[in-house]
């Protein structure tokens, strides 16, 4: 049984998304058909940010940034402090992973940490590692830090050298 | 296999002994091997049923493996060189006789899996296991005699079954010889509860509480399956039409047969998932445990071909995953 083309992108993208971690090291450890879907799945990707917020004034600048795969969406806070935070959150381990997992898709490779005493389980990641993701992601990061930027919540400086790290590599 | 001398096919047989990076993973196996100096091989006549005998004589050679001592005796390196022709190619392996005499240059490998397989039980993004389970049922991991069981020659997969069938035996029986050098194949079993107990938890509160299953073992689920058989061909028929009901309503008779069942559960269920809760992210989640499995035992993946392929075996179980994939919107052709 073979899927092809844009079916067979939404089936790769389905098989990482909720498949085992692709691990890292060990060449023989490493699943070559989960590295083959990463790539296969990634082109069925669909970023895109919302709801850019300053809760008060002098306050953090927030942003939601949505990264979705074959029906499958997850919701992540971005966060322009020192420096560009992306961050997801939450009681559900596997929620989380899922959240990497898209993630890596994004070409963000990020691991699952948990809170020291809580239930909660959490993946972060910040400016150059998110520098070194995929065009699209890096593309709706740069639209984020420049409407901050407009709205003049973000220092003109810092967002200048955001938006350097994250257009250095853009096509 | 082309009409080539023996002596050049025993000759390529040692020659992969060396290929890297096998040579390097599997060093202290090669070493021991090449230290034997001088080696001798006799020719073992195969018992093979006498239909096949003529075409297996002239198609496989295996040779039982001496190392000649000075004085001119032989000692046997208890393994049989064997050289047989599958499909097209050639496959060139080492077989243990005794195979826990050579265990022991395989045990940081199955270290390396048994660390992998901690990592994975902990971060696969599905909490109910069994639909992963299913998923490699239905490809590489066998049900037989009461017992689950497995061989396969890559680490990776070995790891992945581990993270999830927890093996209680895991062996080496022998070293394939591969363009990539030495390559052990591993095998593994564990007793079938292992499955039901991932059943019945599912049942409790997972995936098959969802579908409104209640089994407590594969032999309830399975039966279950037969029971609701209807509702999976009038589901697949809806999904590619008329002319695979005969095909499939014909497979309901041979469920009782593991070799059969382990390969149309997972796809039977998807089918039903579908019927009965359609497609969101919950069941996209379960769905994409399954086939993880499956493809992870079974499939293929091109990115540069934009494919993905499943081997499900006979016609009828592949017209299931079609089903069970048009039922999400995705197009899949059996050939």
């Amino acid at each position: 049984m073979v899927a092809s083309g844009d079916d067979a992108v939404k089936l790769a993208g389905l098989y990482f998304l909720y498949g085992p971690p692709l691990l890292e090291g060990d060449e023989r450890i490493i699943n070559h058909k989960l590295t083959e879907a990463v790539e296969l799945g990634a082109e069925g990707l669909d970023i895109r940010w919302e709801g850019l917020r300053r809760r008060t004034e002098g306050g953090r600048v927030a942003a939601d940034l949505i990264i979705s795969e074959g029906g499958i969406a997850v919701k992540y806070n971005v966060y322009l402090r020192n420096d560009i935070q992306l961050q997801f959150q939450s009681t559900d381990r596997s929620r989380v992973e899922l959240a990497t997992h898209l993630l890596k898709l994004a070409g963000v490779t990020a691991e699952v940490k948990r809170k020291s005493d809580e239930d909660v389980w959490y993946v972060y990641v910040s400016t150059d590692v998110l520098a070194a993701g995929h065009e699209r992601l890096r593309k709706a990061l740069a639209e984020v830090v420049k409407m901050a930027r407009d709205n003049g919540w973000v220092d003109e400086e810092r967002a200048r050298r955001w938006l350097e790290k994250l257009e250095s590599v853009v096509a | 296999m082309r009409p080539v001398a023996v002596e050049e096919l025993v000759a390529e047989a040692l020659r992969r002994l060396f290929l890297k990076p096998g040579a390097d993973y599997y060093r202290g196996f090669v070493e021991e091997l090449a230290k034997v100096g001088k080696l001798a091989l006799e020719p073992v006549e195969e018992k093979t049923n006498e239909e096949k005998k003529s075409k297996e004589k002239t198609e496989s050679y295996v040779f039982r493996l001496y190392r000649l001592e000075e004085g001119g005796g032989l000692k046997e390196l208890g393994m049989r060189l064997s050289i047989r022709k599958v499909g097209e190619g050639i496959v060139y392996a080492l077989e243990f006789d005794d195979v826990e005499r050579w265990l022991g240059f395989f045990k940081q490998e199955l270290e390396v899996a048994v660390k992998a397989a901690e990592v994975i039980r902990e971060r696969l993004p599905v909490e109910d296991r069994l639909p992963y389970m299913l998923g490699w049922v239905a490809s590489i991991v066998a049900i037989s005699e009461g017992r689950l069981e497995m061989s396969t020659s890559h680490l990776w997969q070995l790891a992945e079954t581990h993270a999830l069938f927890d093996w209680s035996y895991v062996t080496v029986p022998g070293v394939n010889l591969t363009l990539e050098g030495p390559k052990p194949r591993f095998y593994a079993h564990t007793p079938l509860e292992k499955l039901d107990e991932a059943i019945r938890r599912s049942a409790e509160s997972g995936w098959l509480k969802m579908l409104g299953i209640k089994a407590k073992s594969w032999k309830e689920l399975k039966q279950w399956v037969v029971e609701n058989w209807s509702g999976v061909v009038e589901a697949a028929v809806r999904r590619l039409g008329e002319e695979v009901r005969s095909v499939l309503e014909a497979l309901r008779d041979r469920l009782n047969d593991d070799k059969v069942a382990r390969k149309v559960v997972a796809p039977a269920l998807l089918l039903i998932q579908a019927e009965r809760l359609g497609v969101n992210e919950e069941t996209l989640k379960y769905f994409g445990a399954v086939i993880s499995g499956a493809i992870g035992g079974g499939g293929h993946v091109s990115a540069a071909m934009k494919k993905v392929e499943l081997a499900g075996g006979k016609r009828a179980v592949a017209l299931l995953w079609a089903a069970a994939l048009a039922a999400l919107g995705i197009k899949a052709e059996v050939r």
